[in-house]
């Protein structure tokens, strides 16, 4: 009954990601097939260990998975906390909350792309109102552009991870707070002394799924900036996909996404190990 | 017992946050699509729009939205029927039978759902040319399913485990055998683990983009992603009709999660925290 | 025709043995109990049984005919389980019908077993609701239903009223055994509690960590334990066991255990078999008196440290030469805590077991 299941995966997922490995050990260009496909070992990843143009790309990676899981935790929680609460019409503000989860990534960049637009955008017109010549042309700016990714990934995303934690949340029992209010805690020091220690396994989970998510992260960039100006976007996916598939360096592309496969690999296991083995171990018993 | 004002206040503060700033930006580009071209122009902004829908009927005329719409109508429902016809079982294997090495198998999927698509994107290309399915929906929909089934085995073998065990067996003394077990009893009492699974599943194909771009180059062919993403004026951005397209994207989805915000909320969150 | 059969036996999860050597034969017809104490596999043996699990090793034959390499479907047998086992999303007809639907009999001879059903369980009312709306009662009636309907070899039974309160039990009780007499058919129960066991069964099989103990009527059963485990678990209160030791040789067998000592004259063909070390000597707490009774008996000194009135009798838990024991007897209002008594033991109704096994005492004078 598994078995068209793992047949999908294995055609799709396995069989790909162990080609690409492949593929990453040879020197391909797609644009000169006379060259024809030598096997070159690991040149590929020398190369890429000296090349400044993946530096910068990785950096911009790192910093951009950093600050926006940063920030989604934080919104996460508070909206987590705001939406676990009970209030009439919680049901439409939870609606309310997901529906930026929900828009096609591609809309929400187009989306953010005009809201940041240096004419017609809201972000200006709510910072400068009529002073029009205050205006700011937020994606023509390296640093600006860079956060503007940031905050179009933040808002689209924070949800999902207030979903999570909001998970973690609904599992600590009403008689804990009941008790701690009854030994006279104030708000604070409940959330402080019980449910951020309760809520650790899901801010966890919470910190995984956004980082490995974040990693991959390619529509924003593709629609917002195109990796620009200069590189100061170029994120790591984009960077490989640019080099895959509009310069044809099959051979070096590859090696790229193999990095960040790798990169991502060791960050599940590190999940499975954590979280995913307290479910391990349900299934055992 | 009633809480202090304090905490009343910052209640209210932090639900006013959370819905006005989920809304406020995709608002703005509803109230632009529903501008007329000099309005979208002016300099400042304008707030309120005139109610023209001239950006609909250009985007729908001129850019041919509703051959957007339909690529993805017909992407996004084959790779749900497609990926829960085959979650289906594999799930209800997962969580029910005694099987050798599930353990492994489970924590498989979750690994393989964490995949960089950029890795598996050159191979799967290379497949598709094979068997020509570049530049066709069926072969977008074979990725599509292969990304969605983990979450989807996921969402289903959390249902199927919190059913009673008893009641298969029971059907198997009554004369089942285990397919009929599972489709006569089991699945219509998984009918929400179901749905969400599906409307996850939909949401997903709708929206995804890069293997979108990668494997259909033909426009006749491409999804709403990878439409609006494209879209391009002759001289200057048509933010307009982009506005228009990504409302008229995006509605079906916002429809989708005020019906269902309660089965997508639990279906998120069980691949993750239930455990 | 046999109702069912076992032979032989066995079931492990991974190296954990759960089932060990079982045999066992029921006549057509018979209600045969599998009683023991959570976790001795008394389940799991119900469910090889069924099909739903397979044994290591071993067969099981239904009828005439050995089961094994068939699913549980084709075995013929009807199961009630713990939790009912309801289909929730299915109306009481529409679940008494299932299991004749899915075999594809004529849509009146389903009709014909509903009502037949129906009538025998008066759960006429009910066929048209949800097993949600149903109270614990009614679910175990239409539980039964939906196993009668079918009109199987044999009925298995999985702690089916374990679930009930107190009083709704003992009616169910009552009812189920009404339901074994007028339908004739192999049952098999499985149940922890004693009471059911001996109400309902007409063999009880005592199991205890994956073995049969003991297979026997329930009178056998409780007049005639074959081993301490089966003496202690039947029986409310439970018999009193005395560890000690024993001697034995050609002229008598001497059982002692601290400050006290019983004689018996030698049966000189098995004593000295029997030689020397530990044993139990039970005895049931209605057996002990406080008052002299007037078969043969021995006495012990003692006294009262605590007494219980049940009403109808008076559970009397005294010291007597440095045993703990409790006695079964009729009120009397008299006897206080702390107060000297005398008990008396009656002789004929002592049980030795020696070396685990029952000796047979009866020829012990």
């Amino acid at each position: 009954m598994v078995f068209p299941a793992l047949t999908f995966v294995a055609i799709f997922s396995l069989y790909p990601a162990m080609d690409s490995f492949f593929l990453s050990l040879h020197r391909i260009y797609l644009g000169l097939p006379s060259l024809g496909q030598p096997f070159i070992g690991l040149g590929n990843y020398v190369q890429l260990f000296q090349d400044p143009v993946a530096h910068q790309a990785f950096i911009v990676t790192l910093g951009f998975v950093i600050l926006s899981t940063t920030f989604e935790l934080f919104l996460g929680i508070g909206i987590a906390l705001v939406i676990h609460e009970h209030f009439k019409g919680r049901g439409w503000v939870r609606a309310a909350v997901l529906i930026p989860w929900a828009i096609p990534t591609v809309v929400a960049s187009q989306m953010w792309r005009f809201l940041l637009n240096d004419q017609y955008g809201l972000v200006n017109l709510m910072l400068f109102g009529d002073q029009v010549d205050a205006y700011v042309p937020w994606l023509a700016d390296p640093w600006m552009a860079f956060g503007a990714i940031v905050l179009a990934d933040v808002w689209k995303t924070s949800s999902f991870a207030g979903l999570l934690v909001l998970a973690g949340l609904q599992v600590i029992p009403d008689e804990v707070y009941d008790a701690a209010r009854i030994d006279g805690a104030t708000a604070w020091q409940r959330f402080w002394h019980i449910t951020f220690p309760l809520l650790k396994p899901a801010l966890l989970t919470a910190l995984l799924f956004r980082t490995i998510d974040a990693f991959r992260v390619f529509d924003l960039v593709f629609v917002m900036t195109q990796g620009g100006p200069g590189d100061a976007t170029q994120v790591i996916q984009f960077y490989a996909y640019k080099t895959l598939f509009t310069e044809g360096r099959v051979g070096y592309g590859t090696t790229i996404s193999v990095t960040v496969f790798v990169a991502i690999l060791i960050l599940s296991l590190f999940y499975v190990r954590t979280v995913g083995s307290k479910l391990l171990e349900q299934e055992k018993a | 017992m009633t809480k202090p004002f304090s905490e009343r206040l910052a209640l209210i503060i932090g639900i006013a946050v959370a819905v006005l700033g989920s809304l406020l930006p995709f608002i703005w580009f509803v109230l632009t699509s529903l501008k007329s071209q000099i309005q979208v122009e002016a300099i400042p902004p304008t707030w309120w729009p005139d109610g023209s829908i001239v950006f609909y009927q250009s985007a729908i005329i001129d850019h041919q939205l509703f051959n957007y719409i339909w690529n993805s109508v017909i992407v996004a429902s084959s790779t749900t029927i497609i990926a829960l016809t085959i979650a289906t079982p594999a799930a209800y294997a997962l969580a029910r039978i005694r099987l050798h090495g599930k353990v492994w198998i489970l924590s498989g999927l979750l690994c393989v759902a964490m995949f960089p698509q950029i890795v598996i994107a050159g191979p799967v290309w290379q497949i598709l040319k094979h068997i020509g399915g570049l530049n066709t929906h069926w072969g977008l929909v074979l990725p599509y399913v292969t990304l969605t089934l983990p979450l989807a085995v996921w969402i289903l073998a959390t249902f199927f485990k919190e059913l009673p065990h008893e009641l298969a067996e029971a059907a198997q003394i009554d004369g089942c055998t285990t397919w009929q077990a599972l489709y006569k009893v089991m699945l219509p009492l998984a009918a929400p683990g179901l749905f969400t699974a599906a409307i996850l599943t939909f949401i997903y194909a709708w929206n995804e983009f890069f293997f979108a771009l990668l494997f259909l180059t033909d426009p006749a062919k491409q999804t709403l992603p990878v439409g609006i993403a494209l879209f391009q004026g002759e001289f200057t951005m048509p933010w307009g009709e982009i506005a228009a397209a990504s409302v008229l994207a995006t509605l079906p989805l916002i429809f989708l999660v005020l019906l269902f915000q309660r089965g997508i909320i639990s279906g998120l969150s069980s691949g993750a925290v239930k455990g | 025709m046999p109702g069912f059969a076992l032979t032989h036996l066995h079931k492990s999860f991974g190296n954990t043995s759960v089932l060990n050597d079982i045999s066992l034969e029921a006549s057509d017809g018979e209600f045969v109990v599998l009683l023991g104490p959570s976790g001795c596999g008394k389940s799991t043996l119900l469910r090889i049984i069924a099909g739903l699990e397979a044994q290591t090793s071993g067969s099981v034959s239904i009828g005439n005919q050995t089961v094994d390499a068939l699913p549980p479907r084709d075995r013929d047998i009807a199961m009630v389980f713990q939790q009912y086992a309801l289909y929730p999303h299915l109306t009481v007809r529409e679940n008494l019908a299932f299991g004749l639907k899915v075999r594809k009999e004529p849509s009146s001879v389903i009709e014909e077993r509903i009502g037949e059903a129906a009538e025998l369980l008066e759960i006429h009312d009910l066929l048209d609701r949800k097993p949600k709306e149903l109270s614990g009662g009614q679910r175990q009636r239409v539980a039964m239903g939906r196993a009668i309907v079918r009109k199987p070899k044999l009925f298995l039974f999985d702690e089916p009223l374990s679930n009930l309160d107190a009083r709704l039990r003992a009616s169910m009780r009552v009812e189920l055994k009404k339901l074994h007499q007028r339908l004739g058919v192999t049952m098999v129960y499985v149940t922890h509690d004693q009471i059911e066991a001996m109400t309902l069964g007409e063999k009880i099989v005592v199991m205890d960590q994956g073995r049969i103990l003991q297979i026997g009527t329930p009178d056998r059963i409780y007049h005639q334990p074959s081993n301490p485990f089966v003496a202690g678990f039947i029986g409310n209160p439970p018999m009193n066991l005395i560890k000690g030791t024993v001697q034995a040789n050609h002229k008598n067998l001497e059982f002692q255990a601290g400050d006290f000592t019983l004689r018996f004259n030698a049966r000189v063909d098995i004593t000295p078999t029997l030689g020397s070390g530990s044993a139990i000597l039970g005895i049931r707490p209605e057996d002990v008196g406080l008052d002299p009774p007037g078969a043969i008996h021995i006495t012990l000194s003692g006294t009262i440290d605590l007494i219980e009135n049940l009403g109808g009798d008076h559970i009397v838990y005294l010291v007597a030469q440095g045993q703990r024991l409790v006695a079964r007897t009729s009120p009397d209002s008299r006897r206080r805590a702390g107060d000297s008594i005398t008990a008396y033991l009656l002789l004929n109704k002592l049980h030795l077991f020696i070396h685990e096994q029952r000796t047979l005492l009866e020829s012990y004078k």
